[in-house]
């Protein structure tokens, strides 16, 4: 196909670039904060009349007198309109989710809708009906899990990874995870609350269905209508919770129902459904938005789950030697399908050197000393370990199991004693590294290393880091005593106590002027220095 | 646009779920904007956390007659603008010294877009600023070319040319590239 006439249409329908679940929480928790922040600062008003906000606008004002019109002629209800008590109803139903765990749905579908791939073509006329059953959960850290299986197909969410597993073709589609680790007010259990939106819609048609029993449950049933669908909802008269819901399309002057589901609440999820592990026969297709590079890992990490199908847990923590040598990139934490969402246990891969992994790892920068020979270890393991170890366990416990251990000795260092003037801090994204970066340029001194919010500990450590790359402990060392929090408060970000955008890199003699002259631009930091004796931990054979 | 009225007074009101609703309904819109004119996703998500931080901290001032969209992608506009100024002042340093590597970085997965997606804005990145917006804004921010006119100071006709001459371009790169 050329693109020759069709410019316009293609960009307008083409091109679109959507945001990572990282990327829209990241800007939501400020944006909220913000918002937040601006209400404290400012006395709160009453709020304005919306008629005069809506009748300001010529068009508004034409389009609200309509809107009112249809509303009193058909009974229709818009989103926070109030006319049939439909918002009541959905509020009511909404807050009865609150004290859910669980949704198992069960019941009947004409219309397979994979929702990601497209390697499906199921004509929508079909009349056949497909067994549905779909489990909805919490998982103890507040984050949702999907297992909807409908005829063949069976998606299940893991929380990394959507999978669609075509049982008749033994086709596995594997697209990211469509659950949003966001904010406490974006909606869970999505497969309800798709239909409770439903009556948030505009120019939808509610009508009373009266009541029913279901279930030994006395239901009170709405039926929202708009154009050729309609979706019957019965809702538990006491708790407000949806018992059953009935979905139909107009078809050739007749109502046709092709869906329903009957709803139960709070039970358990069957094992193998919780811990599903996708069928590793399977041809894959990845989508777009995945990166390949990573799906080895992915595929470790699932056999690493595996594992521990048949073997024991650790206790605490557990070093395993991978079986093969072949690289992979990796990143962490490693999420175990299965394992980490109940223990909490994930895998950090350590796949280089002693060194490499100890320049990581050990958190007190600039203070580690180790010989080259045992830097040259080389490590091909994962550690299984949980967030209640800290940095410095892990590393012992990855020495220990190597025969090594850390010892204290005190030394005559030379430190800088970082100082602040107390200016104001500019908003950390328009703190940038001294030195531009090209694209695919190597890094040099003062260029940004990592873009991210960073907290001034973290300059501070970056700095001892790149100063002492070849872990001698014989370079300078910082002191913070610019009163400058690094630990976010309870409950917030932290990016509330960011201060830059940039990590520069800082290697070699010549970054040292560069580094001192950026810390006092940007941030009125200065550093005096002087000899101190301060802890070295070095690195030896167990004796 | 009843209910972006809605929105906007119950914004207005200091509502957290209307500020909610109007990010989720526009931030892709406006990353969309932001990618076209900026081709940098580091920069474009800078723009979009900044011109949505000040909508939510302008509650108590909000005025707004017109449409939110046109309004939110104006903005995303103006300071789009200023970074690219901002940008072609800085002089980049060329730097002599060796090549040290860095540590592995993670690939950046903090916008999602297609392959097409990609070489659609690859394409655009190459016209002139000034044609490039009035094409972004004319297609992705739905503006009449009245409204562009406006924001860019000049008259339609100059709008409408530079539209004209901006799709020729875009065309013809997007017919050299596209083999199918």
């Amino acid at each position: 196909m050329k693109l020759t006439n069709n410019t316009e249409k293609t960009i307008r329908n083409k091109l679109n670039f959507a945001a990572s679940a990282e990327m829209r929480e990241r800007i939501l928790t400020d944006v909220i904060n913000a918002q937040k922040d601006s209400r404290k600062a400012k006395s709160a008003l009453a709020g304005p009349n919306i008629w005069s906000i809506i009748m300001k606008s010529p068009i508004t004002k034409l389009a609200a007198a309509a809107v009112v019109i249809i509303a009193a002629m058909f009974g229709i209800s818009y989103f926070g309109g109030s006319i049939d008590g439909t918002s009541a109803v959905y509020a009511a139903a909404m807050k009865a989710m609150q004290n859910v765990n669980t949704v198992h749905i069960s019941g009947w579908t004409t219309r397979l809708r994979p929702k990601y791939s497209t390697v499906l073509d199921e004509p929508s006329a079909s009349l056949k009906q497909y067994p549905l059953e779909i489990w909805e959960w919490m998982t103890e850290n507040g984050e949702s899990r999907i297992y909807d299986r409908q005829g063949f197909i069976t998606e299940w969410d893991d929380g990394e990874r959507n999978y669609e597993y075509y049982e008749d073709k033994d086709l596995l589609y594997i697209s990211k995870s469509a659950i949003h680790r966001v904010a406490k007010d974006i909606q869970h259990f999505q497969s309800i609350t798709t239909h409770l939106n439903k009556l948030k819609d505009k120019g939808i048609n509610v009508a009373d269905l009266g009541t029913r029993i279901i279930d030994n449950k006395q239901a009170k049933g709405l039926r929202i209508e708009r154009g050729n669908k309609r979706e019957d909802i019965w809702l538990d008269s006491q708790t407000s919770l949806m018992l059953e819901n009935n979905a139909y399309i107009f078809e050739k002057g007749q109502w046709r129902q092709w869906r329903h589901g009957a709803l139960t609440y709070n039970q358990n999820v069957p094992t193998d459904i919780r811990a599903y592990v996708p069928s590793e026969t399977a041809k894959i297709e990845y989508s777009w938005n995945i990166d390949p590079r990573f799906e080895k890992w992915h595929l470790h990490l699932r056999k690493i789950a595996a594992y521990y199908q048949k073997h024991p847990l650790p206790e605490t923590m557990e070093l395993l030697p991978r079986q093969s040598n072949e690289e992979m990139d990796a990143h962490y934490p490693g999420r175990l399908p299965g394992i980490t969402d109940t223990t909490r246990l994930w895998a950090l891969p350590i796949q280089s050197s002693l060194g490499d992994f100890l320049r990581r790892n050990f958190q007190s920068r600039g203070s580690l000393r180790i010989h080259e020979d045992l830097q040259e270890i080389k490590l091909n393991h994962d550690l299984i370990t949980s967030n209640k170890f800290t940095p410095r366990q892990r590393v012992d416990f990855v020495l220990d199991n190597l025969g090594l251990e850390i010892i204290e000795i005190v030394e005559d260092r030379n430190v800088w004693i970082a100082h602040y003037d107390g200016r104001p801090l500019k908003p950390w994204r328009q703190v940038k590294a001294p030195v531009a970066k090209p694209p695919r340029s190597p890094l040099h001194p003062g260029m940004d290393s990592t873009s991210s919010p960073h907290s001034i500990k973290h300059l501070f450590d970056s700095l001892a880091y790149w100063q002492d790359y070849d872990l001698n402990a014989d370079k300078t060392i910082i002191i913070d005593q610019t009163g400058i929090p690094s630990e976010p408060k309870e409950g917030h970000s932290r990016e509330s106590v960011a201060v830059s955008s940039a990590s520069p890199f800082w290697s070699g003699d010549e970054s040292i002027e560069i580094a001192k002259k950026w810390f006092k631009e940007q941030f009125g930091i200065t550093f005096t220095e002087e000899s101190r004796s301060m802890t070295v931990y070095v690195v030896r054979r167990r004796q | 646009m009843i209910e972006d009225e809605l929105l906007k007074w119950r914004f207005k009101c200091g509502s957290r779920e209307a500020l909610s609703r109007i990010y989720e309904k526009y931030l892709n819109n406006l990353l969309t904007l932001a990618m076209a004119l900026l081709n940098d996703t580091g920069a474009a998500e800078d723009v979009v956390h900044d011109v949505f931080v000040s909508f939510a901290k302008s509650a108590e001032s909000f005025k707004l007659r017109g449409s939110l969209k046109s309004y939110l992608g104006t903005c995303v506009i103006n300071r789009a603008r200023d970074r690219i100024r901002t940008k072609q002042r800085q002089s980049t340093r060329p730097d002599k010294t060796d090549l040290i590597s860095s540590e592995k970085n993670e690939p950046d997965q903090s916008v999602i877009y297609s392959e097409e997606s990609r070489r659609l804005n690859h394409a655009i990145a190459q016209l002139p600023d000034q044609q490039r917006e009035v094409i972004i804004l004319r297609l992705k921010g739905e503006m009449k070319f009245k409204e562009i006119a406006t924001l860019q100071g000049v008259s339609i006709s100059t709008i409408q040319g530079r539209y004209r001459y901006g799709l020729d371009k875009l065309r013809s790169l997007l017919d050299g590239e596209v083999e199918k």
